[in-house]
């Protein structure tokens, strides 16, 4: 399946980026840090403002469940103690998600993680480490990378998979997302073959990255 | 000099939650004074009682764990299937309307809503209520009859009902298909445990409600206002006329009779195991797990210890890495929902977990 990257799409956001994974589009502002509201001030740590908006119409409890699900992930990734009484604004724009069910949000989930990455780093924000998530079904025991709505329906199980990575390995399970019907064998099974799958991921972001940082700085010969 | 301040163990809880569970943890406490691996004990009530008491209660449940009550009444709706906007799959889930009573009135906070969407999206992938067992079948017709009015079904009255069938009628019942949803709403009284194991007594809160559920009839009401347009049929017992309504705006109504309702047909028990009787056989129990880390000092080194079914403000605040495992009798997994906050999680705490989740699933009686 095909990712797409964007960064800097956003001019007056402090980091932005566009991710497409099949026919999920996600577009990810960062804003920060800032000055925060003052019920949302810590003393000690920057506090995360997470907002995420659905393809179509309003939000829902559906999107504030995703909001939920990737503040728990994002707030030990980033270094808050780095920016104490400060806020960090991270907003996350569904373009296009394949739906005409509002049923599953794996697909949806794993976009808006894998795009706040390359917008938290076009942000400049400091992050403990690097992290990669994928979307995974299992079809009858089949393994599937990415599955579209109509795999997603016909399966047994489904899981969001997030790893951090460490030297452009994957190093710690940072989040785990199943639902449906599954043994234990099957789920260790599933999370042994996303290492390799979100280290692909990583791939490609240190190549966009690298090629990033050559674009946006000036070097000397 | 500034002079050293002591707490008082209760004061040092309130204002430092994370210090105050370190504390209790590195002498082999838990602030709760339960084991480590100790789940809270649950009961369940006869929640019946609701049900009885209300025609418009289909199923409900009580429980209580500690001081913390969570009471879930199932009601009905109905929609048109053609007009449904979601497309409807296989199976069907509950609507959850989640309350947590914390003395103040207002919108919904962050956590009620997360916890509805999460029971929500849980019981619709655990594959539980197959969307065909709340279709509605035979829906009836009201008709009166020397001033008195009976519903007249197509199962049970069927010579009777294909006299007073009548064409513009069968537009209306037979060409429209129409569905149950399911209305949950869950009060949380005195909310002491954690929100994951909120999410664990919502959980099995709604399986029990929704295994006492039994569905009534529905028949297409005559309204007053229009028995001016409505047409004649003749009753072959009276040889008289009675009136049926044949708007197609005419209502369609629940019926409150008891004997008429039918019990709803969900996929609780094992389908693997016959004898299987259990209503949590196949739904599984939601078990949930945290991961602190107990930093070492000289004599000690620092470990990473799993606490069953978090409780109180210290564990609530502190505990970053969690785990919340449904697994059923038969070893199988509905839901995992893992979320490693200080890195503390590993394969093994997972195992470990799914393991005593498992346990607990298979030990569990109602």
């Amino acid at each position: 399946m095909s990712h797409q990257v964007e960064t800097g799409v956003l001019s007056r956001s402090d980091g932005s980026a566009q991710l497409t994974i099949g026919s999920t589009k996600v577009i990810t502002s960062v804003n920060g840090p800032t000055e925060p509201k003052a019920r949302q001030e810590l003393p000690n740590l920057a506090s995360l403002e997470i907002v995420i908006r659905p393809a179509q119409g309003l939000p829902t409890t559906r999107e504030k469940l995703l909001e939920d699900k990737l503040r728990s992930l994002l707030q030990t990734i980033i270094i808050r103690y780095k920016y104490p009484r400060q806020l960090i604004q991270i907003v996350v724009q569904f373009l296009s998600s394949e739906g005409k069910s509002n049923v599953f949000t794996n697909n949806e989930l794993s976009a808006a993680i894998n795009c706040a990455f390359y917008a938290l780093i076009d942000a400049n924000i400091a992050l403990n480490y690097s992290f990669a998530a994928v979307s995974v079904s299992l079809n009858e025991g089949k393994y599937l990378k990415d599955p579209a709505w109509k795999q997603l329906s016909e399966s047994d199980s489904h899981h969001v998979i997030c790893f951090s990575i460490q030297d452009g390995k994957a190093e710690k399970l940072l989040l785990l997302e199943s639902q449906g019907d599954f043994s234990e064998e099957e789920v260790f099974d599933t999370i042994a073959k996303s290492v390799a799958e979100c280290e692909k991921v990583h791939q490609d972001q240190r190549k966009f990255i690298g090629e990033k940082i050559d674009r946006d700085f000036i070097w000397k010969a | 000099m500034l002079k050293q301040v002591a707490f008082p163990p209760e004061v040092l809880a309130r204002i430092a939650p994370d210090i105050s569970l370190q504390r209790h943890l590195s002498i082999g406490l838990r602030p709760n004074l339960r084991n480590f691996t100790e789940f809270k004990p649950l009961e369940i009530a006869d929640g019946t009682a609701f049900k009885n008491s209300n025609p418009n209660v289909v199923g409900s449940s009580v429980i209580k764990s500690g001081s913390t009550t969570v009471m879930n009444v199932i009601t009905l709706g109905i929609v048109d299937n053609s007009v449904q906007v979601d497309a409807q799959g296989p199976y069907s889930s509950v609507y959850p309307v989640i309350e947590i009573l914390r003395g103040r009135s207002g919108e919904p906070t962050d956590e009620d809503m997360i916890l509805a969407q999460s029971i929500h999206e849980t019981i619709l992938h655990s594959k539980i209520i197959p969307s065909g067992s709340l279709e509605i079948k035979n829906v009836g017709i009201q008709v009166t009859e020397d001033e008195k009015s009976r519903i007249i079904y197509p199962d049970l009255h069927p010579e009777e009902y294909s006299l007073v069938r009548n064409p513009s009628a069968v537009t209306h019942a037979g060409s429209k298909s129409y569905s149950f949803v399911l209305l949950s709403n869950i009060k949380i009284f005195s909310k002491s445990v954690s929100t994951s194991s909120l999410f664990d007594l919502c959980h099995l809160s709604t399986i029990n409600a929704l295994s006492s559920i039994s569905l009534p009839r529905v028949y297409i009401g005559e309204s007053d206002a229009h028995t001016a347009s409505a047409s004649i049929a003749r009753s072959r017992r009276s040889n008289k006329r009675s009136l049926i309504s044949t708007q197609s705006d005419s209502n369609l109504t629940i019926d409150t009779s008891t004997e008429l309702q039918s019990p709803l047909k969900l996929e609780l028990t094992d389908a693997m195991d016959v004898d299987s009787k259990g209503q949590f056989d196949h739904s599984g129990i939601s078990s949930n797990f945290g991961l602190v880390t107990i930093p070492g000092d000289d004599e000690n080194q620092a470990k990473t210890v799993l606490l069953a079914d978090l409780e109180g403000e210290a564990e609530e605040t502190s505990i970053f890495s969690r785990i919340s495992v449904i697994a059923n009798k038969s070893d199988r997994l509905k839901r995992i929902s893992l979320i490693n906050g200080d890195g503390g999680i590993s394969l093994e705490a997972l195992k470990k977990s799914i393991e005593i989740a498992k346990l607990r699933a298979r030990e569990f009686e109602a």
